[in-house]
């Protein structure tokens, strides 16, 4: 099997969908955190997270041999099915986002350590983007939280960049606000 | 914020996220610096924040071991449809060659055979070609013909032997062209009866105008059994003087034995004509009826030139093949 370790996406994805079983390991590692805080962020629930993160690998399995370069760099297209997924386990849990987003919602199976390390970053970033408009914090999930570039954002969420850079700046200038008053009060 | 700014705090987060400090980029923009601290510390702050956010490693490797079967598991599965289908399509093209060196050889050979003597190797593809023909022919009106068809080869074959001295050969085949002949016969029995109008008793004739022979319910099948009368008035002429030509060239051997296929041949057609007939088959325009049972009608002229010229059997058309 030939060494791809570092090559982009691209290489990968066609290196995948022909059969190279490392090629799409390599993919996996490369978005791993980054579809898992963006679906955590979502959801809020770690094991839910877990789970959903799961499936969307899962799926883009299953459709890789079907996905277009062209149309979409990978990170926005697995980011999509990401999305795609939150929506459906909302649609079935039947309970909506914002109810996800309420610090008295964390899991209650979160590990007591891990709860006493991170809860308080987690819970006071989940609070902040809970006060965004849906579009502010769909596009400052995934680009401070999953770090795609502005391309990759306006691609998944199919906006013009544009406008995907005015609701960066409009979110950061809300998110300083929000963060100066909780640092204030 | 204007355009211009929101460019800048792009530009410096996305070196924020190739790993360039705070400072460093407030020193790239210092005009900007005052607006642009507060939002790079706050996206600074942000990513630091969601950086700890992160999924349990057993998670994530339990997660990467299942990707790996599942990976393996489609793999396999398209490697078994692969095979699937070059397997199929293999099957088929093997079905359709064998189908198609059949269809190809069966034709030729067929057609090859027509002019196959008995012993000769074709000769068997010949007679097995004739019987699935009679098999494909449904109406009594199309065996008729047919059989009369094959006699007239059996006689052409004759005609064919005569001069190679073949006997015993001659003796099988006119045995078989008048087991055609017999059979043409038991065929123009069951062909449907064509009834005249019947005549009502009562009715006033004051002037008796020419009725027509058939109404029109009954005119199909009496048009049929009158061409069927006249291709079978021709192909006995055919038979007969083909039968006579092979007598003139026959060694005097022979010639009791094709004699004897002459006559009987004359009655079977006879015999034919007259069941046709019977069954309200008209006869041919002109052509006078027999007087005499056992007696053969006087034979229509044959059409102008050697129909058996360079020693093949004309094409007839099957004239039920083209109903009107």
């Amino acid at each position: 099997m030939a060494d791809i370790s570092g090559v982009a996406d691209e290489v990968l994805v066609r290196e995948a969908i022909g059969g190279n079983q490392s090629a799409f390991a390599q993919l996996y590692d490369k978005h791993f955190d980054k579809i898992y805080r963006y679906v955590y962020l979502k959801v809020g629930i770690r094991v839910e997270a877990e789970d959903l993160t799961q499936e969307v690998f899962l799926k883009a399995l299953g459709a890789i041999s079907s996905y277009k370069w062209r149309q979409v760099p990978f990170s926005s297209w697995l980011f999509r099915i990401a999305h795609n997924e939150v929506i459906d386990y909302f649609r079935k849990q039947k309970k909506k986002e914002k109810t996800h987003f309420n610090n008295n919602v964390y899991d209650t199976k979160e590990d007591p350590v891990m709860v006493a390390e991170s809860s308080f970053e987690k819970g006071e970033l989940m609070a902040a983007l809970q006060k965004l408009s849906p579009a502010q914090r769909e596009v400052i999930s995934l680009r401070f939280s999953s770090e795609l570039s502005i391309a990759e954002v306006a691609k998944t969420l199919g906006k013009r960049e544009g406008t995907v850079k005015a609701l960066q700046d409009s979110a950061t200038v809300a998110l300083r606000k929000i963060l100066s008053k909780k640092k204030n009060g | 914020m204007g355009r211009k700014l929101a460019d800048i705090f792009n530009e410096c987060y996305e070196r924020l996220l190739q790993g360039e400090s705070v400072e460093s980029c407030l020193k790239r923009y210092p005009k900007e610096a005052t607006k642009l601290e507060p939002l790079l510390k706050v996206a600074s702050t942000l990513h630091t924040k969601a950086a700890s956010i992160q999924a349990r490693p057993e998670f994530k490797w339990q997660t990467g071991i299942r990707l790996e079967g599942a990976f393996l598991y489609n793999q396999r599965q398209k490697l078994a449809a692969v095979k699937a289908s070059i397997s199929l399509r293999r099957s088929w093209a093997l079905a359709l060659t064998i189908i198609l060196a059949a269809l190809i050889a069966g034709a030729g050979t067929a057609a090859a055979s027509t002019q196959a003597l008995p012993d000769e190797p074709l000769y068997p593809v010949k007679l097995a070609t004739e019987q699935v023909r009679l098999s494909l022919a449904f109406s009594d009106i199309a065996k008729t013909e047919l059989h009369a068809r094959f006699a007239e080869n059996r006689a052409w074959e004759i005609a064919q032997m005569v001069p190679q001295g073949e006997s015993t050969n001659i003796v099988m085949v006119t045995e078989r062209l008048d087991a055609h002949l017999e059979q043409a016969e038991e065929c123009a029995l069951h062909t449907p009866t064509v009834k005249a109008p019947e005549e009502k008793a009562l009715a006033p004739t004051p002037v008796p105008a020419p009725a027509p022979l058939v109404t029109s319910a009954t005119a199909p099948q009496s048009a049929k059994a009158a061409k069927l009368r006249t291709f079978l008035e021709y192909s006995a002429a055919r038979n007969i003087a083909t039968l006579e030509q092979a007598l003139e060239q026959a060694p005097e051997e022979a010639k009791p034995g094709i004699r004897l296929a002459i006559e009987m041949t004359k009655k079977r057609y006879e015999k034919i004509l007259k069941r046709i007939e019977e069954r309200g088959g008209l006869p041919s325009q002109g052509e006078p009826q027999a007087e005499e049972e056992n007696t053969f009608p006087s034979l229509p002229q044959l059409p102008e030139g050697n129909f058996r010229e360079e020693g093949r059997i004309p094409h007839i058309p099957l004239w039920f093949d083209h109903k009107p």
